[in-house]
């Protein structure tokens, strides 16, 4: 009994020493470890894809795009992976001016020059990877019962058949709900856009806490419409959901995702992150989209677009800055928590 | 020598005494050390984040703080949430033990299975299954009563799955506290003519206080700092933790985040304070070891079939809320198709196998270690008296009390540099784990430890024995059942938390509620769902195998 007391601590310790110095046994090509905000299936097909074709073995870990940021801001220059693929440009952005990131090389990118216009940042250390578009996404079954019509219009979304049956993440949580605000804000002036938001605001049923959770929503019904990334859509109606798909006539809002190479990352990997940055850019890793079923859009004019995902050339796309949206983040967001959300209280929502 | 003998006045005589003794002295500074190391060094570099920034000393996330526009709400919120739940958990828990231990009611076994159930469970299983049964497309809501449109977001919701959530907090601490109770007392009572009723609030009650306030305690820190519920299903209610959350991922604020996390510590220190100086002043020994342990059996109907008929209650409705998470791993897509399939569970093995392991071998590894520690402090804070007690006890609930995304945060700014670099290891989620949740193990193991009449052990010490001796032979055994509960409740934390872990996740060292957070994320509510039963099973199977060890143990002895 005596012993087995003065083992515990030191099995114990010699336990933890073990997990510490986890090495783990490198192949011919090494490791890239990386953080994702993608779904498990999307980033482990990508990943896929990029092992084959490179022989370089992938880790992953599934984390919230602010979750990675936070991450990376307190770690400061210290993480455990080299890659953060995928999430909003203006998280990239963000995480660029506070120097987390490290400059990709261009002269290592076959198609950096052929980049949409509108999706890449001048000398930003991020590069932009695919796009994606906001959409509407109503519940067939509900339209039917209610005899409603899916929404074409921001304005569609004012009217009173929908009241208390939108559901939106919020602006402050995430980012396909601040890229609807700061959409908003750009197209229609600030004015205009909080008035908006306010009337818009009365129809809401709940701000989300999450961008993606919200599709699962509409499509089990339990509100009428909402918004939500249509790549975010797409999987979850092939699923079986009755999501019926539209777009706003007045402006698609469109979202640019990036990846980046991440300040402190293993030094091991360093070549490696190299290779996925040139990947990723490069005709493999443009059309890997299209390649893998999901419903990415290449930043690459000439890449494949994914069969079944929307074209951006048939939409009337919203002109928005990224980099003026990551800007005013802050200010927006306070602003439409003072003036927007806080008539919920006033009304004992 | 003796433990409890060291009473001294001055703390010069305090420092002697504890000098005389190596051990006692060597273990007291290893806990001292470890503490500041793992728990208040983190701490610390969150007040240095909040405070300092870029130029010096600054208070810019205190200004920040109280312009954010819902604030005022949000505080009040989160205060009158958690002593709702606090209230209401104890009671059920209360409820529970009292029938398990008091009564020789039918389905005592089964009762004492659900009560503990809702442990295993990642925190927010419950959040899911509320809106699977009651939201608009829900299973009761829409298929039994046909109702379109359902509003299951809010404080009632919240409540009631946090009552459900942490009225395991408060029936294992009740229960242990109930059946280390002399019932001899309450036999005598009643003997003597006294009513149940009467025996219940003059004997029963005033006995268990203790147990209930720490209960309170725990239950009202843990609705506080509870963040996976509040995501799911707190709608427009907002609360302390999730504003800190969204603040420090949406709005990418830490220093605002951390503040606003750190500031629950304000209440949770005011509670512990209470209980402290005045729960404590009173004496509550029972165990005696001068009298054999009675009975005081309950047979009387009009007792035992009310509290059966409530622990019916409430036991359907865990039942009900579980089940339907089992449902929703075996259902193809819920509210659209039920059909049965294995689709889920496919999709984890494919997916999720690395993640299963991992948080196997991260739990097997931090259990010990949490009991282990939880008892040896308790043993120090109830039975020995030295200088850096009150530390010792601050610093063992510090990241209890501290939400569990300020300390996640803080091991990281801590421990992402040299001499400690253990970022992305699977020493940093045991070692948070530990220092987190051993907190558990020291209310367990000291509410035991008061009620045992110190003269049981210097009996045995007066007898020779030296210190360890009358501890392995005289306390130990006495602490058992606080022990075992304790272990098992360790084990689950260590499967089932998430808030304080989701930062210190990596590539190489995943765990599954993480995994299950990402699935509700994207909708994959089946996926959730499997994940889930995974745990579920692994927990019960973890459950089976200590209480054997337990059992073998007793006859061992």
């Amino acid at each position: 009994m005596k012993k087995v007391f003065a083992l515990i601590p030191i099995i114990c310790v010699l336990v933890l020493t073990a997990c510490g110095s986890d090495d783990t046994s490198n192949g011919d090509k090494g490791t890239l470890t990386m953080y994702t905000p993608m779904p498990e299936e999307n980033a482990e097909a990508y990943v896929k894809k990029f092992e084959e074709d490179t022989g370089i073995k992938v880790n992953y870990t599934r984390l919230s795009t602010g979750e990675i940021l936070a991450k990376l801001k307190s770690e400061k220059g210290r993480s455990d992976a080299s890659i953060w693929f995928a999430g909003p440009s203006d998280s990239f952005i963000e995480a660029d001016e506070e120097g987390l990131l490290e400059k990709y090389d261009p002269e290592n990118l076959e198609n950096l020059d052929k980049i949409d216009e509108n999706a890449m940042v001048e000398d930003a250390s991020w590069l932009p990877i695919y796009q994606g578009p906001i959409a509407f996404a109503s519940n067939e079954n509900w339209l039917e019962e209610n005899n409603v019509e899916a929404p074409t219009s921001w304005e569609d979304l004012l009217k009173p058949e929908f009241k208390n049956n939108i559901m939106l993440a919020h602006p402050g949580a995430s980012g396909t709900g601040y890229q609807f605000i700061s959409t908003l804000v750009q197209v229609m002036g600030e004015d205009e856009a909080f008035d908006y938001l306010k009337a818009f605001n009365k129809n809401v049923k709940q701000w989300t806490k999450g961008g993606s959770a919200n599709a699962q929503f509409i499509g089990q019904g339990e509100v009428g419409t909402g918004l939500a990334f249509a790549q975010d859509l797409l999987p979850l109606k092939e699923e079986g959901y009755p999501i019926k798909i539209t777009y706003p006539e007045d402006g698609v809002s469109v979202a640019v995702e990036g990846a980046a190479k991440i300040k402190g990352g293993p030094e091991k990997e360093k070549e490696n992150a190299k290779e996925f940055m040139h990947w990723i850019n490069s005709e493999e890793g443009q059309n890997v989209y299209a390649d893998t079923g999901y419903y990415h859009l290449p930043v690459i004019p000439d890449a494949k677009i994914p069969e079944g995902a929307p074209y951006l050339s048939k939409f009337n796309v919203a002109d928005t800055d990224n980099v003026w949206a990551s800007e005013h983040r802050d200010e927006l967001v306070d602003k439409f928590e003072r003036e927007v959300q806080s008539e919920d209280e006033a009304s004992d929502k | 020598m003796a433990y409890s003998n060291v009473v001294g006045k001055t703390l010069k005589n305090k420092l002697k005494a504890i000098a005389k003794n190596p051990y006692l002295f060597g273990l007291i500074m290893l806990v001292l050390l470890s503490l500041l190391l793992f728990s208040v060094y983190p701490i610390y570099s969150i007040f240095k984040t909040i405070f300092v920034g870029e130029n010096g000393l600054d208070f810019k996330a205190v200004q920040k703080l109280f312009d954010k526009p819902r604030i005022y709400q949000t505080i009040w919120n989160s205060l009158k949430l958690g002593v709702a739940s606090a209230v209401i958990s104890t009671l059920i828990g209360f409820i529970f033990a009292y029938s398990v231990a008091r009564t020789r009611m039918f389905g005592r076994k089964f009762f004492n299975f659900i009560a503990v159930f809702p442990v295993v469970s990642p925190p927010f299983v419950l959040a899911l299954a509320m809106i699977l049964l009651f939201g608009s497309s829900g299973l009761i809501s829409r298929e039994v009563f046909g109702m379109q449109s359902t509003d299951v977001y809010g404080f009632k919701s919240l409540l009631i799955i946090q009552a459900m959530s942490f009225s395991p907090i408060a029936y294992l601490n009740l229960k242990g506290v109930l059946e280390s109770m002399d019932a001899s007392l309450e036999d005598s009572a009643f003997n003597l003519g006294a009513s149940r009723w009467k025996v219940f609030y003059t004997i029963t009650l005033p006995l268990a206080i203790p147990g209930i306030f720490s209960s309170l305690l725990l239950t009202f820190i843990k609705s506080l700092e509870d963040f996976g519920n509040p995501m799911i299903i707190g709608g427009d209610f907002s609360t302390l933790a999730t504003e800190a959350y969204m603040t420090i991922t949406g709005r990418s604020d830490l220093r605002t985040g951390s503040l606003l996390a750190v500031s629950m510590l304000l209440p949770v220190l005011t509670a512990y304070l209470v209980q402290r100086f005045w729960v404590n002043k009173k004496s509550y020994t029972t165990v005696t070891g001068k009298a054999s342990q009675g009975s005081a059996i309950i047979k009387e109907k009009k007792v035992v079939v009310p509290l059966f008929i409530i622990c019916m209650l409430i036991t359907g409705t865990i039942v009900l809320f579980y089940g339907t998470i089992i449902m929703g791993a075996f259902v193809r897509l819920w509210g659209i198709d039920y059909s049965l399939s294995l689709d889920h569970f496919k999709y984890v093995f494919d997916t999720g196998l690395g993640t299963v392991k991992d948080t196997l071998i991260i739990a097997i590894i931090a259990t010990p270690i949490m009991v282990l520690l939880g008892m040896v402090i308790s043993f120090l804070t109830v039975r020995v008296n030295f200088p850096g007690k009150k530390l010792i006890e601050i610093g063992s609930i510090l990241l209890f009390a501290v939400p569990g995304t300020v300390v996640g945060i803080g091991y990281l700014l801590t421990f992402n540099s040299p001499p400690l670099a253990i970022t992305g290891t699977a020493a940093i989620i045991i070692l948070v784990l530990v220092f987190r949740y051993m907190s558990l193990g020291i209310e367990a193991g000291s509410n035991v430890l008061r009620q045992i009449d110190p003269s049981l052990e210097e009996a045995s010490k007066s007898l020779n024995a030296n210190g360890f001796t009358t501890f392995r032979k005289i306390t130990f055994p006495l602490m058992r059942s606080a022990l075992f509960s304790s272990a098992i409740y360790a084990f689950t934390r260590a499967m089932t938390s998430i808030s304080a872990v989701i930062f210190l996740v990596s590539a190489s060292w995943n765990l599954m509620t993480v995994a299950i957070l990402s699935a509700v994320d994207f909708g994959k509510l089946g996926v959730a769902a499997a994940y889930c039963v995974i745990l579920f099973v692994i927990i019960f199977l973890a459950f089976s195998a200590l209480n054997l060890l337990l059992k073998q143990n007793e006859r061992s002895m």
